[in-house]
């Protein structure tokens, strides 16, 4: 056994983050452990219960340790601490997938981010709010959406960090051109 | 066009995709007759007026929807999830 | 110079140079290009469309049917740009169409000359024969004679963005009507967007000398749009047109962000297109005057009666110096009113109605017609008829009044029929045309300030009653409430032609002449003629066209019936709907983990779905494809070669009934799978073929990993769905995608346990991995799973670490590889590799294809039942008679291949009676020192050891090939168990 040791790399380590342009600033999240939750028949209560936190309904958020986010049809994910045992926590009550590297996380901020969202998907802003989450598509992309207080979290598929970071910042500098002259 | 998802609210056509008669979840029972496979997947009845439908939200929640819609108008009677009730 | 002295909503503080023909002008802002043109006295603009006559302004918004100019150069020229909407900016350069070699003096007006031939239908009579002339003499004749501006056939450089925009109500027009609507529903806290499609916001409240709220008309305008501007919940969208109406209350919409700027700032769009889901909406679009069809009413000069109004009132210009107004209705006087009080001398108002009476300072004519024009490039005279006798009138401009149509377009675009109003000579929108949409103003029939201010505040109330928004409403302000009183003239008979439909030529002698040949349908008179069918669909002129058919035919307008309007209400530029998404941004780029390295590496790209995967890594001096290619596949024989997977669909099945589960969508059984160990799987379609396949391995007890080819992962994934929640809902299974989670790599060659024991901790031989076993494993000290399969027919893994890992793992592997003598490998090897040993893509899986046809027909269990089970044993879709799959090897002196070549007996003459099959993949085989090919033969695998005849008769192919077994390389699988 050579000695080895991988490096690892962030989703979006490829860009340069973050940018401003205008309003509007983009971010990449840090990396965090992230599992899937999808309870067995009957069995979301105990879920809930282990949690200490119920299942979240759908398109909401709990910031419990760890957070828990609606991420579909019969799927939560369970997002920072305490989401990296959870396999063996719920162990016979729930499927539980690590998903930890399988997303690139950008978080799109300042007063202009629904005007630059506005660009990019169909999703009405005004429903994401902070604890407010939402399946949609963005720029041809399937994401996840997490409302936050100024802003939003931009969920996508880890291969497509680079269109979706390349289709945010072209939307950001549309804007920032069109905003009125100060 | 836009589709009231029970999930997640009234949403854009785009992130949905059409799949057809509703006739698809009545799969014949094991053992049925050959006339029942293949009125299962090729016969349909193609109403003006109401008809049941499904739909994928494939870029949404991943929810299959059987959706009332009325062809002539295009106006949607109802949304439920393919799945309620049903397990 | 035209322009008045004073007056008008332009900065005369701010000059704008711009150049029509080569011609040098100045403006103003706040001037349109064509109000600008007629404050320089230009009024011949273009020519027309079929007989190249000359033409000018006709109207002051986006109906015009004459004034399209062209603008911008190379990629970005934008042409039919209609001069009425087209603000002006400084460095404006616009060019006159449809003309050759100038405006005034078009070789093809002579096209006039042969009118009598050209009318409606001449291109079916005239060009019957002979046949063969068709395309190749008269269509590029007709062509090039015909039609109005010519696209750059550059690619349009201009950046455009789609938007997407929500909101509880949708105002259509900043006229009274919208205004008040707006101002009520935003008064009660609604979330509204008002849309105009003029850059500025007021409609005929800019352009009449009316009194609202006791202030000037325009200042009610400015001060009502600032108190709008000021509120949170409103977002007003100036030159922003509405051009459809769709289901469950959608709009399209076109922003022009850019158009009005000379050169665009970086990143500015040119413009934007909306779409808009408004909960409701209200069409306040208010109405278009139309023309009378009277001989000569084409000439530069005659414009519509309203549009002088609109240049006198807001652009401070007079279309001319001595002025005629023709009018059926009381509309007419005003701009007789208008121009006696900016001091322009009114020749005469001719009114059609016998007992018109107005109190005008200027000659009246009642119960009088325009019979004649004169003038060639612009208007000198007219004729007038009355009881009397005929009188001619010397005149520069002739102002026109029809008659005011509703813009009842969206109205049409779900379907509505409008329906016709005899007080007002005009079609209404059908109530609840558009579910959701209410109308009001004037784009309802009712024309007055007054009304239009009182629908709009009604309108609104209505809709916020309806989404249970309390609210008080706004005070009415005091306007104008002037009867609507028309005795409609469609069209006046006398000598020469009488346009109708100015834009596409259509004169009331073609509409004659439909009828005459009982082309009586309006359906079939739009056809027939053309009337309507222009850019500006007719916005003028289908009215009057119905009218005059209904005369003919001896019907009222409402028998006769009329067209319908489709979006978009006007043009918009296709550029605008695909938005950002063109060249590479054409679709997103998913990138493997290798992506960079082998970017590094100057490896050709291939895309396989959204995936950009390495086609092959060229290594030094290697100058084709196929020598990287070759090298690539005998390094995997011969040493270990690394290829990255990742993008396979890799799924995570886990549940109670995961097995079953597996057991019902695959074809062969999953639940007799040990842990531990994977098997190849084979998913069918419901109809029997075969829809993909995959290895799949069992993790835990109630835990598989699945994996799909790379193009149908959302595929299976959709089918996974539909099979979890329509068909089995009462089975417990849950599934989701990990193929982001996992970087996947394969790893294959005679030394791939050599490479691999290298990195990972603790055994990788045939005990600990046999074939087809699987596991958890450090690698370099990450947890990782470890797949002994091959898709190459080598001895062969795949490891599998977190993403984050992959790059970091990639190189290493490929580092390790060289060292061995091997290297990285791509998808041209790895197909190589895979067509040697028989195995199958979706060039084999391509939806057609049985179980049976590809040898694979014993996988469908008898067991138990799958999808696709029942509709696999129908008759038919196995047996002799089904083209199975086969090897094909060249056997003659023609050594090639091609792909797509279809299989022929040696002695059978190649046709579509004689086909016997085709070939679905050819690679040269570095192992044969031949090209080899796999493909469907009739009954193929009882004719192995026959010969057949692979002809492409495109490419001009005719090989002729041995029949052989599909695998090439070890047939017995000795190196893959290894």
């Amino acid at each position: 056994m050579a000695e080895t040791s991988l490096v690892a790399e962030h989703a979006a380590t490829l860009f340069t983050l973050p940018v401003t342009h205008g309003a509007a600033t983009l971010s990449a999240a840090p990396e965090t452990e992230i599992a899937s939750i999808a309870p067995f028949r009957g069995l979301a209560e105990e879920v809930g219960a282990i949690l200490g936190q119920p299942l979240p309904e759908a398109g909401a958020m709990a910031e419990s340790a760890p957070a828990l986010l609606w991420a579909g049809h019969r799927q939560w994910f369970a997002v920072g601490d305490g989401a990296e045992d959870l396999a063996e926590r719920l162990a016979g009550l729930a499927a539980v997938t690590d998903q930890s590297d399988a997303w690139a996380i950008l978080r799109l901020e300042g007063e202009d981010w629904s005007a630059v969202l506005a660009r990019l998907s169909p999703l009405d802003p005004r429903t994401l709010g902070p604890g407010r989450t939402a399946r949609t598509e963005l720029a041809h992309m399937s994401a996840l959406l997490v409302g936050e207080r100024d802003g939003v979290a931009i969920w996508v598929m880890r291969s497509l960090a680079g269109s979706a970071v390349g289709a945010v910042l072209e939307a950001m500098r549309s804007v920032a051109a069109q905003r009125p002259a100060l | 066009m836009r589709l009231t998802c029970p999930l997640c609210g009234a949403r854009d056509l785009r992130e949905f995709s059409y799949r057809g008669d509703a006739r698809l979840m009545r799969r014949p029972a094991a053992g049925a007759a050959m006339e029942d496979w293949h009125a299962y997947l090729h016969l349909r009845d193609n109403p003006a007026g109401p008809h049941e439908e499904l739909w994928l939200h494939a870029t949404g929640c991943r929810a299959w929807l059987r959706v009332r819609r009325d062809t002539t108008t295009h106006e949607v009677l109802s949304v439920e999830l393919a799945a309620e009730g049903r397990g | 110079m035209s322009r008045l002295p004073s007056g008008g909503q332009i900065d005369r503080g701010q000059r704008l140079g711009f150049d029509f023909d080569g011609k040098r002008y100045g403006g103003h802002p706040g001037d349109t290009l064509a109000s600008a043109l007629l404050a320089n006295d230009v009024r011949l603009v273009g020519r027309s469309f079929k007989y190249h006559r000359p033409r000018g302004i006709l109207s002051a918004g986006s109906e015009e049917p004459n004034a399209l100019v062209e603008i911008r150069a190379g990629g970005a020229l934008s042409p039919n740009t209609r001069a009425t909407v087209q603000e002006l900016y400084d460095g404006l350069r616009a060019t006159s169409q449809n003309r050759w070699p100038s405006l005034r003096f078009d070789a093809l007006e002579v096209n006039d000359l042969f009118s009598p031939f050209l009318a409606a239908g001449f291109y079916y009579k005239t060009f019957m024969w002979p046949k063969a002339f068709w395309e190749r003499v008269y269509e590029p004749l007709i062509r090039r004679a015909a039609g109005l501006g010519r696209l750059s056939g550059k690619p349009d450089g201009e950046p455009y963005d789609k938007a997407f925009a929500h909101c509880d109500l949708l105002v259509i027009g900043a006229g009274p009507a919208g205004l008040m609507a707006a101002l009520t529903a935003a008064e009660a806290g609604a979330e509204v967007i008002l849309a105009e499609e003029d850059f500025a916001l007021g409609g005929r409240l800019l352009a009449e000398q009316l009194e609202v709220d006791e202030m000037p008309a325009a200042a009610w305008a400015a001060a009502t749009v600032e108190r709008l501007s000021a509120m949170a919940n409103v977002q007003i969208m100036a030159r922003t047109t509405i051009t459809g109406a769709y289901d469950g209350g959608t709009f399209g919409a076109y922003e022009r962000v850019g158009e009005h700027l000379g050169a665009l700032p970086p990143d500015l769009p040119c413009g934007t297109f909306w779409r808009i889901a408004a909960r409701r909406a209200i069409l306040a679009g208010g109405a278009h005057e139309r023309l009378i069809a009277f001989p000569g009413n084409d000439r530069p000069g005659v414009m519509l009666a309203s549009a002088v109004r609109t240049y006198l009132n807001r652009f401070a210009v007079t279309p001319g110096q001595r002025v005629a107004i023709y009018t059926d209705n009381d509309d007419g006087w005003r701009t007789a009113e208008d121009l006696l009080s900016a001091g322009v001398s009114v020749v005469g108002l001719i009114d059609s109605r016998a007992d018109a009476a107005p109190k005008l300072d200027c000659p009246v004519i009642a119960g009088g017609a325009i019979v004649g024009t004169e003038g060639r490039l612009g208007l000198r005279a007219v004729t007038v008829r009355t009881e009397s006798g005929t009188r001619r009138l010397e005149v520069d401009t002739l102002a026109v009044s029809g008659g005011w149509n509703p813009a009842v377009h969206l109205t049409c675009h779900m379907n509505g029929r409008p329906v016709w109003d005899d007080a007002i000579a005009a079609f209404v929108p059908h109530p609840g045309a558009i579910p959701g949409m209410e109308v009001a103003g004037a784009a309802a029939g009712r024309f007055s300030t007054h009304a239009a201010l009182e629908a709009g505040r009604a309108a609104a109330s209505r809709v916020l009653d309806d989404l249970s928004i309390a609210h008080t409403a706004p005070d009415l302000p005091a306007a104008e409430d002037a009867p609507t009183r028309i005795s409609p003239v469609w069209h006046v008979a006398g000598k020469g032609r009488a346009w109708i439909d100015l834009q596409n030529d259509v004169t009331v002698k073609d509409v004659a002449l439909s009828a005459q040949e009982n082309f009586r349908s309006v359906e079939h008179m739009k056809r027939y003629t053309t009337l309507g069918m222009a850019t500006d669909q007719g916005k003028t002129a289908n009215v009057v066209g119905l009218a005059v058919l209904a005369e003919l035919t001896g019907r009222t307008v409402e028998e006769t019936g009329t067209t319908t309007f489709r979006p978009p209400y006007s043009p918009v530029p296709i550029a605008a709907m695909a938005g950002r998404a063109g060249g590479s941004h054409f679709q997103p780029h998913r990138h493997p983990p290798s992506h960079r390295f082998s970017s590094e590496r100057r490896a050709a790209f291939v895309e396989a779905g959204l995936w950009h995967r390495a086609s092959f890594y060229p290594a030094e001096g290697e100058h084709h494809w196929r020598q990287s290619c070759d090298r690539e596949v005998r390094m995997v024989r011969e040493s270990v070669g690394v290829c990255d997977v990742t993008t396979l669909g890799k799924i995570d099945v886990q549940g109670p009934d995961a097995a079953t589960f597996l057991d019902r969508v695959y074809a062969n059984t999953f639940s007799t799978l040990a842990v531990g160990r994977v098997r190849y799987g084979l998913m069918l379609r419901e109809d029997g073929f075969v829809m993909d396949d995959g290895t799949t391995a069992r993790l835990g007890e109630q835990h598989y990993l699945m994996t799909t080819t790379t193009g149908a992962a959302g595929q299976v994934m959709d089918h996974l769905d539909f099979a979890a929640q329509v068909l089995w809902p009462e089975l417990d299974v849950s599934f989701i995608s990990v193929t982001e989670q996992w970087a996947q790599f394969a790893v294959a060659g005679p030394k791939a346990r050599e490479l691999l024991s290298g990195v990972i901790e603790g055994p990788v031989d045939d005990t600990a991995f046999p074939f087809m076993g699987c596991g958890p494993v450090t690698v370099a000290g990450v947890q990782g799973r470890l797949f002994r399969i091959s898709f190459s027919g080598e001895l062969g893994y795949e490891v599998a670490v977190p993403a984050r890992f992959g790059a970091s793992l990639f190189r290493e592997l490929v580092r390790r590889a060289e060292a061995l003598g091997g290297g990285p490998y791509g998808m041209e090897a790895l197909n190589v590799l895979r067509i040697e040993k028989g195995f199958l893509t979706h060039a084999e899986l391509h939806g057609r294809t049985s179980a049976d046809d590809l040898g694979l027909g014993r996988m469908v269990s008898a067991k138990k039942d799958c999808i696709g089970k029942v509709m696999a044993g129908r008759p038919g879709l196995s047996g002799p008679e089904r083209q199975q799959l086969v090897g094909l090897r060249p056997a003659g002196p023609v050594r090639k291949l091609v792909a797509g070549a279809h299989l022929f007996s040696p002695a059978s003459q190649p046709g579509p009676a004689t086909d016997d099959g085709y070939l679905t993949s050819v690679c040269f085989s570095p192992a044969l020192g031949t090209m080899i090919g796999l493909g469907f033969l009739r009954n193929g695998r009882a004719r192995i050891g026959e010969q057949v005849r692979a002809v492409d008769l495109l490419r001009e192919q005719d090989t002729l090939c041995d029949v052989v077994a599909p695998q090439f390389v070890d047939p017995e699988g000795e190196r893959l168990r290894g």
